[in-house]
């Protein structure tokens, strides 16, 4: 994976919570989208009013289920697996942006693999899947919301009320998983996040 | 049924062992905190059209339709309410599904459990508030995106939140 390295002067010492920085996939992705009039975006949280305004000034209308939160809760309270799927009911080919940030961080693989293909089902031909991933030494740290601010500076906001599983996951085994997902561009950061986009067949 | 609320009923009705009104939060410059309030208590649940001239509390049931424009909305942490729903400003704590639409601010404290459609000029969220639903932005008619708004530091938007302020002002568009 033709990773580029993008200059990031915080936090290149790994400490348990990585700090912000600044994105430049988002800047790129809203120029894949083109225009965003009629544009459909969801978005699979950590849920942040911050983010829903942002998005929601730039399209007609913005998506947003939380995830994160049916994810802890199905995984606290035992429930059905089919369950917690259900909460993906949205219509094929609905969206024409999905994003995932680092939620498939805290999947197994059966799951995600079941992320990705509920997310190609949801999105239209050619519409895009953004991804965020931990480096490996941010395996047992607090879950963020990634709140985007002045320039597309990135804030992560600890969710302390998310109990979930971390699972490392290389360039390479993402890339694996994202099956009718050729890749787009990712962008990788001195703090150890990535920002990865792919791009629905 | 109802139960209005200006502050010399609120005491009596505490006297008197019912439910304490849920104050309006001073902290929400948004939420009015004057005016008449009409609640509906805990163990009433109601099915119909509602429309008013002052603020609407709801700490029982509602199903059905509520407009109060020009007021605000609340639905306390007890409260259940499903249908539609139009005021000027909301608050919700409880579980809600249906459509909002607000003139002004749409609050979702952390025990909400909302599913449905927004439609309002400002939204604030905190987190661990179950939501799931679609967003629509009042906008300006001259503030139509056409663009991507990068939150640039020299525009006339709403600067920079700190990591730990969860409701957000509206963004001015170029």
């Amino acid at each position: 994976m033709a990773d580029s390295a993008v200059p990031n002067t915080e936090n290149p010492g790994g400490n348990s919570r990585p700090a912000g920085y600044t994105s430049m996939m988002l800047e790129f992705y809203f120029a894949k989208l083109g225009s965003l009039q009629s544009k459909r975006l969801l978005d699979l949280g950590p849920v942040c009013a911050e983010n829903i305004m942002f998005f929601a000034h730039q399209v007609k209308k913005f998506y947003v289920c939380d995830l994160f939160l049916r994810f802890a809760r199905n995984q606290s309270q035992e429930l059905p697996e089919g369950e917690f799927w259900g909460h993906l009911d949205y219509a094929p080919q609905s969206f024409d942006g999905i994003h995932l940030w680092d939620f498939i961080d805290h999947l197994t693989g059966q799951q995600a693999a079941t992320l990705v293909k509920k997310c190609h089902r949801m999105l239209m031909p050619g519409g895009k899947l953004l991804i965020t991933a931990f480096d490996e030494r941010f395996a047992s740290a607090t879950i963020n919301s990634f709140v985007i601010g002045q320039g597309y500076q990135i804030t992560l906001r600890p969710q302390f009320h998310l109990d979930l599983p971390w699972n490392y996951r290389s360039n390479r085994t993402l890339a694996l998983l994202m099956t009718g997902f050729p890749k787009v561009k990712s962008f990788l950061y001195r703090n150890g996040i990535r920002e990865l986009l792919f791009q629905r067949d | 049924m109802f139960r209005k609320s200006k502050q010399k009923v609120t005491d009596d009705a505490q006297g008197a062992g019912k439910p304490a009104e849920t104050k309006v939060s001073p902290s929400d410059p948004s939420m009015e905190p004057g005016g008449h309030r009409t609640t509906i208590a805990p163990d009433i649940r109601i099915e119909g059209h509602i429309r008013g001239k002052e603020h609407l509390e709801i700490e029982g049931s509602l199903k059905g339709t509520a407009e109060i424009r020009d007021h605000d909305f609340y639905l306390g942490q007890k409260g259940r309410a499903e249908g539609r729903f139009m005021a000027k400003n909301m608050r919700i704590s409880g579980k809600l599904r249906g459509t909002l639409e607000a003139e002004d601010h749409v609050e979702f404290t952390q025990e909400a459990d909302f599913l449905g459609e927004i439609k309002a000029k400002r939204i604030s969220i905190e987190d661990g508030a179950y939501f799931k639903g679609g967003i629509e932005i009042y906008r300006e008619p001259e503030q139509n995106a056409v663009a991507p708004q990068k939150p640039d530091a020299d525009s006339n938007r709403t600067p920079d939140l700190a990591p730990e302020k969860r409701s957000v002002q509206k963004q001015e568009g170029n």
